[in-house]
Parts: C-alpha cells; sequence; structure tokens
C-alpha cells in the first residue's frame, strides 16, 4: 500500500537476466522523502540493476516499482533524474549542446543552477565533451543530473574511477546543489569517502537486500562507521 | 519529434553533408568526362545512377544505425518521451533525405531529357514516365523508403531483444521472414504487384521502371495496416524488451 512519504517502492522485486543470472532477487524496499540514501554493495551485487528498473530503463522479471504511487513508466521518467554509469551526452557535443538538450526535453531542468554548478565545476559551455576528462566529464554528468528539480536523483557510481581531487569536488556538488526536498539515492563501493553525507544506507549483496537503516542508528546501536560495517557484511 | 530530429540531424550532418558535397563533384565529373570524351547518354546515365544508389544506401544505413543508437542510449531512453518518437523521429530524417535525394534525381533526369535533349534509343526512360509520373514516382519511392524502414527498424528492435551475438542473425532472419510473409500474403489477395519498381538491361539498352506501375490499392493498404502494426510493435518492444 502506497503511503504519502514513501518517495519509491521496491515490492517483491526480481529480476533475472536472459542467460539465467539472478541480479535482484525478491527486493522490497521503501524510501522517503528528503533523505540522500547510500547504496552500498561490491561489483556486481545488483546496485545498476536496482537503478535501473527504478529510473525505467529495465522491467523487472517480477514485483511492482512505484515511484510517488506511480508504477515506474512514462510518468515517472519526468521526476526522476538519473546518472547512470554511462553518459548522458554525445561525443559530438559541446558542453552548451548537452545542457540545450535538457532544457528541450526537461521541463524541470534549471538553466540557471547548471550555469551555477558548471561554474563550480570549472567547466566552460564552449569545452568539447569529448575532450573532457573522466574526471570532468563526471562532473558535467552530475551538473546535468542534479541540475533538473526531480523528486528523486539516483547517481550510479558518481565518483567511482575519478582521482581525489575530483572525488572531493563532486561530493561537495552533491551537497552544496542537493535539493533537500527531494531524495537522493547513491550506488558506491567506495564507502569511506562518500559516508558523511549519507542518511540512511542500504547494503545489497547478490540481488539482495542485507541491510537498510538510518546512519545514527548504525553509529549507535553498533558503534561503527558505515565504512567498517560495510567491511564486517561483505567481508569474503 | 522535431526536438529530436534536431539531435538525430546535427549528430549524423556532418556524414550527411559530406556524402552530399562527395555525390555533387561525382555527378560534375561524370557529366564532364562524358561530353569531352562522347560517352553514351546511356552509360552516363547508368554512372549517375550507381553514383546516387551509393547515397541512398548510405542513408538507409545512417538511418538504421541513428535508430538502433537511439533505442539502447540511456539518454534518449531515460527522456519522459513515448518510444513511438524514437522511431518516427529518425524515420522522418531518412525521409527528408530521400525526398532531397529523389528530387536532385528527378531534376537531373529531367535536365538530361528536356535541357540538354539527350533523347537515346538506348534509353527507355522517357517512355515510361510523364510530367505526372515524376510526382507518383517521388511519392512511391518516399513510401517504399517508409515501409523498408519500419521492417528493418522491427527487425532491428528484434535482434535487441537478446544481448547474445545471435542478436543480428535473428535480425536479418526477422526482416526476411517478414518481407517473405508480406509478399505472399499481398500474392496470395491481390496478385502480382508488390514490387513496385524494376529494371533491366540488355543489348538493346536500359529499361527502367519506377513508380507507381504495378502498386494496387490492395498492395498499398496492405503496407499501410502492417506499417501501423510494425510501428506499434516496435515501441512496444523498445518499452518492454529492449535493454538499454
Amino acid at each position: 500500500m502506497y503511503s504519502m512519504d514513501q518517495l519509491l517502492q521496491f515490492d517483491h522485486v526480481s529480476k533475472v537476466y536472459m542467460r539465467g543470472r539472478t541480479a535482484l532477487n525478491n527486493v522490497s524496499l521503501n524510501i522517503g522523502s528528503g533523505k540522500i540514501i547510500g547504496l552500498l554493495g561490491t561489483n556486481g551485487s545488483g546496485k545498476s540493476t536496482f537503478m535501473k528498473i527504478a529510473a525505467g530503463l529495465l522491467q523487472p522479471s517480477s514485483g511492482h516499482v512505484t515511484i510517488s504511487g506511480t508504477p515506474v513508466g512514462l510518468d515517472t521518467k519526468s521526476i526522476v533524474s538519473f546518472m547512470p554509469d554511462r553518459p548522458l551526452t554525445e561525443a559530438w557535443m559541446k558542453v552548451s549542446d548537452a545542457v540545450a538538450f535538457f532544457q528541450d526535453f526537461y521541463q524541470d531542468f534549471d538553466v540557471q543552477k547548471a550555469h551555477n554548478m558548471l561554474e563550480f565545476m570549472n567547466i566552460q559551455l564552449n569545452d568539447r565533451i569529448s575532450a573532457l576528462s573522466k574526471g570532468m566529464n563526471e562532473r558535467l554528468q552530475l551538473t546535468l543530473a542534479l541540475s533538473r528539480n526531480a523528486r528523486l536523483y539516483m547517481l550510479d557510481e558518481p565518483i567511482g574511477g575519478v582521482d581525489p581531487v575530483a572525488r572531493g569536488k563532486i561530493l561537495d556538488a552533491i551537497v552544496e546543489f542537493y535539493n533537500e526536498d527531494s531524495s537522493l539515492i547513491i550506488s558506491t563501493h567506495l564507502v569511506r569517502d562518500i559516508e558523511r553525507i549519507f542518511d540512511e544506507v542500504v547494503f545489497i549483496r547478490n540481488g539482495e537486500i542485507v541491510l537498510h537503516d538510518e546512519v545514527e542508528n548504525i553509529r549507535m546501536k553498533h558503534g561503527k562507521s558505515v565504512d567498517e560495517m560495510f567491511k564486517g557484511v561483505f567481508a569474503e | 519529434m522535431i526536438r529530436l530530429l534536431k539531435y538525430d540531424w546535427k549528430r549524423n550532418s556532418t556524414t550527411v553533408l559530406g556524402a552530399l558535397v562527395v555525390l555533387i563533384i561525382a555527378q560534375i565529373a561524370i557529366m564532364v568526362m562524358g561530353f569531352m570524351w562522347g560517352w553514351l547518354p546511356a552509360a552516363m546515365l547508368g554512372l549517375g545512377i550507381m553514383a546516387y544508389s551509393s547515397v541512398g544506401v548510405l542513408m538507409v544505413v545512417l538511418v538504421v544505425k541513428t535508430f538502433d543508437y537511439n533505442i539502447k542510449s540511456y539518454q534518449r531512453r531515460l527522456l519522459p518521451l513515448h518510444s513511438i518518437w524514437s522511431i518516427l523521429s529518425p524515420l522522418l530524417m531518412g525521409c527528408l533525405g530521400v525526398l532531397c535525394l529523389g528530387a536532385v534525381v528527378l531534376l537531373h533526369l529531367w535536365m538530361y531529357f528536356n535541357l540538354l535533349g539527350l533523347h537515346d534509343s538506348s534509353l527507355a526512360f522517357h517512355t515510361v514516365f510523364d510530367n505526372w509520373d515524376y510526382l507518383k514516382a517521388l511519392i512511391m519511392l518516399v513510401w517504399n523508403f517508409i515501409f523498408l524502414m519500419l521492417t528493418i527498424f522491427f527487425a532491428t528492435a528484434v535482434s535487441r531483444t537478446t544481448s547474445s551475438r545471435a542478436g543480428v542473425w535473428i535480425g536479418i532472419l526477422t526482416f526476411l521472414v517478414l518481407h517473405s510473409i508480406i509478399g505472399w500474403v499481398s500474392q496470395k489477395l491481390f496478385g502480382d504487384g508488390y514490387w513496385s519498381q524494376s529494371g533491366s538491361i540488355n543489348e538493346e539498352g536500359v529499361f527502367f521502371q519506377l513508380g507507381p506501375v504495378g502498386q494496387s490499392w490492395g498492395d498499398a493498404i496492405l503496407e499501410v495496416i502492417v506499417s501501423i502494426l510494425l510501428l506499434y510493435a516496435t515501441a512496444y518492444l523498445i518499452e518492454r524488451k529492449v535493454a538499454a
């Protein structure tokens, strides 16, 4: 049953890929509004599949997913902003083309916010996207995703594969430009760098949710940081 | 759709404009060399048609590549737009390209026959076409292109429902089976005439039939119905079955 303060609901969702690999196994999860949630798991644990299903890029094999009570589909795409593990831009584009693209297709895209973020990220509108470094490209993708006034933001590995300087800049930008009325889900396995910004964490292992709790509770109940808890849960 | 078309065009504009420049240079070269060395009009026309055909094939490949890219692209799949527009946008781009190319071809033919006076016993074109048929030929060219593209789009979407390497072969098989079935149904219902274009070259010259000749209303209605079904089936596959 949908509750008003539940933004994202996964109800017994499974995803089995064609060759029989189970990416999600009977996942049920509720995410409320106004939270920053860490979706934490090792490589191949099902984090990206979870996000792609919530974004409407993949269909679940079974179960239901709703956002603000609406089944994931065309309608929810206009209230979800997803930064996937592949670029949302094309190689021929300049940064200005990418901004224009988002402005053309998303009614909630805030151009002024995008310009402010680009300035914060040291990216010029005239820059060619194909000439940007990996770190700068990650900054651009984040700018495009966060410049929408969406209900739910999902960032898939936003700091994966970038150097510590870019990592710090990206985290600062998330904190600075995140819309507090919305919820933000960040998937990562680099827990120590990012745990300071989480309100809640979800641990996902082999396609199953093994822990969903507030960061404060983890610290109070277990006397551990999220990183220490993560290492404990995922120790092989 | 126009906004999608804008970005499809921007992605492909360099290739299209480059091909156009090469085509113009090739046609001028054929005409200049033909007049300088006294080639038969049929030879000049044949070479010219080969050049146009090459650009036509390039256009088909570009349109299919654009569609294929779009249905896998996160950037496009995340847009709050119905999948129908992902089909219609590259289709419209292709139609505009074919229309432009077809208009240039017909203008070129008209110039050959009416300005340069290249009537020749080895060419049967002037016996096939009157002025009204030029327009009908252009309309049929665009319609046949739309129908071909929709069948290729459907086959491409089917091939993308699987991530295995067999996907390409499944797509090719789907295309061939689809055309065989449509051809068979058309022949059973309306007799001969599904193929609206035909051409032949023999020792007496070039004989080319292009246009509405042989296309019955029944064929046309069947193609329209199949096209609509293909459009919605392809949109369904993109939304429900094709993994980005």
